[in-house]
């Protein structure tokens, strides 16, 4: 197997390589290239010469704070659960290496294997960001430190994956680990949060301090703080893991690596435990019990040569069912046997009234389902919730808790029409069923929009929202005060419904016209497709600068006029007629987006691009 | 009430139907039969307004697909190969949300039975991705005959299907095409064509090799008496060259 696992990865990597060569002919990744190498040497390689990511070496506060970091996101991993794609396989991997004589071990080995690429890269740029830093440690060792790291912070997402994850196929988990998995985490995370929370609530008075004499001497204080001994046991692993990464030199370093090579080992080999443990008890169960199920339809006499109308599984023709495994017919046959009608809440819809509705609905649903955005937003929510609170209590922390609002709410403004994709961007791989509709096509572009800017406009509300609670409580001068406050939260509020329809209208336009520019589904790879996603970017924002130039030229004109009257409250009106004239601008944008859309013809596979 | 005069099609260079004319009437079951890239897809999707055509007239219902697609769209329904469905709707919300994009005001009494027909009533808050491939195939087809279309077109509508469910939806199909509705079907088994079919229309190289009723294909080979429908395709195709 690893002959084979080694072959392929060789292949796979090389054939990727001569793929994005050969992409080179084509002008618009040359131009994707040349911009991803000078954001590249602009934004990593440069401040790397000039000393600056490598700067943060060799301080006091680092490497508490670097703990903290990793703690948290392991903390992540077991609450949230963590990415499954750490377990997924891919189609051909499935067809190809599940039937074959390899063992589960071989399998999981052969992932690990597999993430080496991406560790490898990831190695390569942190090395080369912390160039210059932290002593006399040369770049191989760091190297090789960041290279445990970041093995095993792979290793333990996958271990966090392989135990919080429902077991494929639908088999049930054994109860020992159905209950056990979902009660440990938590309990264990809150526990860690606990130990490293109370030393900082302790600390309070010290950090007040701090946040007085400016950020950089909160840091310290922190780091001070987290030195406690619940805290220092909860980040001793991860400071172990750190220590070879942020030692001064060689000798240090030399020091330090035993531990990192050491846990190597171990989240290597609980890898490879839990795998055989949790998944080949859980197929085993599943199996016992399709086919006690299977048996009791049968002596109830509905099960005959066939399966039951009522779609249920399929037997094998000796009449027992095969082993499940995943990807085979058998599997599939369980799936179906399964209990797999499960509630989910859905919106509404009606079956009359404006047919492109089903769109709107459709996306909807779509992106309420799109769990990690709805967890991620959960997360922020909560982690803005508990700010609050603490703000209410604390004027410094509702300081605090404005500069991470306002933070969160650019980031949202900014990325926002990228991350919510609820529209054309995610149906045109489906181009030949948004064909088939009896809908103009300027009634599926002006649907498609409306999904996205209507679930962007919800996040930026609740966005504003918490932006208003935060700065109530805070004192910095800079804030404005509660009337005029409140005057610019309502133009806010009246100028987004207008400002991210026109764009979402610029992105999926974007997606209609020059369907190679947008980022795929499937993400392509590579400096070239990263400078391609910035063009397209950059030139998305241009147009949208100009989409709105007009409509912002006459909103400004209101409420320049109305200023002497209603002072502060003129932005009001103003944010109205932007929205509105927006709004009337995109009317027949729409209408020519829906004639490229329906001369725009899929290929073999139903998509577009 | 499918009415195709001199279809061509052409892209990359490729002229992938080439001249074809067909007319299905009401109650009418025309199979579409040729060796794999004889133009049969093309011609379903040129049919049904997913693909535009680069010369030709094609009418569904007596409405011209050019002039006034949306009414012609709203008259017919299209399953393709292979099962184009939303990952994150249900079956049953598949249902709705096709009901009112066709506008089905009745569509809540009409589910259930529909949903019988199908055998998918257990299943109607799986998301595709729990079903196997045959009940994604009678999902698709679900979709299509929510609306009760009067022009059908169904491209290899039996894949992934079991014996029993293949037999259940011939029945179905069977029945559209009793009611009313005119069916075009593509599919590469014959015996299914020979079953379901009224008329034949064979193609190869995107050209219409023969056209009518089985016996009147067979009769056409004097060479071949006797002989199946198999051997009949493979004479007019030069598959067995």
């Amino acid at each position: 197997m690893l002959h084979a696992a080694l072959y392929l990865t060789g292949a796979t990597l090389r054939n990727r390589v001569r793929i994005q060569l050969r992409r080179l002919r084509s002008p618009r990744y040359v131009l994707g290239l040349a911009a991803g190498i000078a954001y590249v040497w602009w934004f990593l390689l440069r401040p790397a010469q000039d000393g600056g990511a490598a700067a943060i070496i060799g301080g006091g506060w680092q490497l508490p704070l670097a703990s903290l970091g990793v703690v948290a996101l392991v903390c992540k991993w077991w609450l949230v659960g963590a990415d499954p794609r750490a377990l997924a396989f891919s189609p051909a991997e499935v067809h190809l290496l599940f039937p074959a004589p390899v063992t589960r071990r071989g399998l999981v080995a052969y992932k690990l294997l597999r993430a080496q690429l991406v560790i490898l890269v990831n190695t390569v740029v942190w090395t080369v960001l912390l160039r210059g830093g932290g002593g006399e440690l040369a770049s191989w060792r760091r190297a090789l430190a960041l290279w445990v790291l970041f093995s095993v912070l792979h290793l333990h997402r996958l271990g966090a994956a392989l135990v919080t994850a429902p077991v494929p196929d639908g088999a049930p988990m054994p109860r020992w680990r159905a209950v056990g998995g979902r009660l440990l985490p938590p309990l264990l995370v809150a526990a860690a949060l606990g130990a490293l929370i109370a030393p900082l609530v302790r600390a309070g008075d010290r950090l007040a301090v701090a946040w007085d004499a400016g950020v950089l001497a909160v840091l310290p204080a922190l780091a001070a703080a987290l030195e406690a001994p619940g805290a220092a046991a909860v980040l001793a692993p991860a400071r172990a893991l750190l220590g070879a990464t942020f030692a001064p030199g060689g000798g240090a370093w030399a020091r330090a690596m035993a531990l990192p090579l050491l846990l190597l080992a171990a989240h290597f080999a609980w890898v490879l435990h839990v795998d055989a443990a949790v998944q080949e008890a859980a197929l085993a169960v599943g199996e016992r019990r399709q086919r006690r199920r299977w048996w009791r339809r049968r002596s109830a006499g509905a099960a005959t040569a066939l399966p039951p109308a009522a779609g249920g599984g399929s037997p094998a023709a000796d009449g027992v069912p095969a082993p499940l495994r995943p990807g085979s017919p058998a599997s599939d046959a369980a799936g179906d046997a399964g209990n797999v009608a499960r509630r989910r809440w859905t919106p509404p819809l009606s079956a009359s009234g404006w047919p492109a509705g089903a769109i709107v609905w459709k996306n909807a649903v779509a992106a309420l389902r799109a769990t990690a955005l709805v967890r991620l937003l959960t997360l922020y929510s909560a982690l803005a919730a508990g700010l609050l609170v603490l703000a209410a209590r604390n004027p410094r922390m509702a300081e605090l808790a404005t500069v991470v609002t306002v933070v969160w709410s650019a980031m949202l403004l900014v990325a926002g029409p990228l991350w919510f994709r609820v529209d054309l961007r995610q149906d045109l791989a489906r181009l030949a069923t948004l064909r088939a509709w009896p809908l103009r096509g300027r009634e599926i572009v002006r649907a498609q929009v409306l999904a996205s800017a209507g679930a962007l406009t919800v996040a930026h509300l609740a966005m504003l929202g918490l932006l208003l609670a935060a700065t109530t409580g805070a004192r910095d001068a800079l804030w404005p005060d509660g009337s005029e406050r409140l005057a610019y939260a309502a133009a806010a509020a009246l100028a987004l419904p207008g400002v991210n329809l026109a764009s979402l209208t610029v992105h999926n336009g974007a997606a209609l016209l020059f369907p190679g520019w947008t980022r795929p589904a499937g993400g392509s790879r590579g400096v070239e497709a990263m400078g391609q996603n910035l063009v397209s970017t950059a030139g998305a924002s241009a147009v949208l600068v100009l989409l709105l130039a007009a409509p912002a030229a006459l909103a400004g004109a209101v409420g320049w006029g109305l200023w002497t009257a209603a002072g502060v409250w003129a932005a009001v009106p103003a944010a109205a007629v932007l929205s509105v004239l927006t709004v009337l601008e995109l009317g027949p944008v729409h209408g020519w987006l829906g004639r490229v859309l329906e001369r725009l013809e899929p290929g073999a596979d139903g998509g577009g691009s | 009430m499918i009415d195709v005069l001199d279809l061509h099609k052409r892209y990359d260079g490729h002229h992938a139907v080439r001249g074809l004319t067909l007319a299905v009437a009401p109650g009418e079951v025309l199979g579409l039969v040729g060796p794999n890239g004889a133009g049969k897809t093309t011609t379903l999707r040129c049919l049904s307004g997913i693909l535009t055509p680069t010369s030709g007239r094609v009418r569904i219902a007596g409405i011209d697909l050019a002039d006034d697609p949306v009414a012609a769209k709203r008259a017919l329904a299209f399953v393709p190969d292979e099962p184009a469905l939303f990952e994150y709707l249900t079956v049953e919300e598949h249902l709705r949300f096709v009901a009112r994009l066709y506008g089905v005001a009745d569509a809540p009494a009409r589910l259930p039975g529909l949903l019988d027909e199908l055998e998918l009533t257990a299943k109607r808050r799986a998301l595709p991705g729990e079903l196997s491939r045959g009940m994604r195939q009678k999902l698709a087809i679900g979709c299509a005959l929510l609306h009760e279309p009067r022009a059908l077109l169904l491209d290899e509508p039996l894949t992934g299907l079991d014996p029993l469910a293949m037999r259940r939806m011939k029945a179905t199909i069977a029945a559209r095409a009793r009611g009313g509705a005119a069916v075009v079907l593509s599919s590469h088994l014959l015996h299914l064509v020979e079953e379901l079919c009224t008329r034949l229309l064979v193609v190869h190289q995107g050209r219409a090799v023969a056209q009518g009723t089985i016996a009147e294909l067979v009769a056409a080979q004097p060479a071949l008496p006797g002989r199946s429908l198999e051997d009949v395709f493979v004479a007019l195709t030069g598959a067995g060259a």
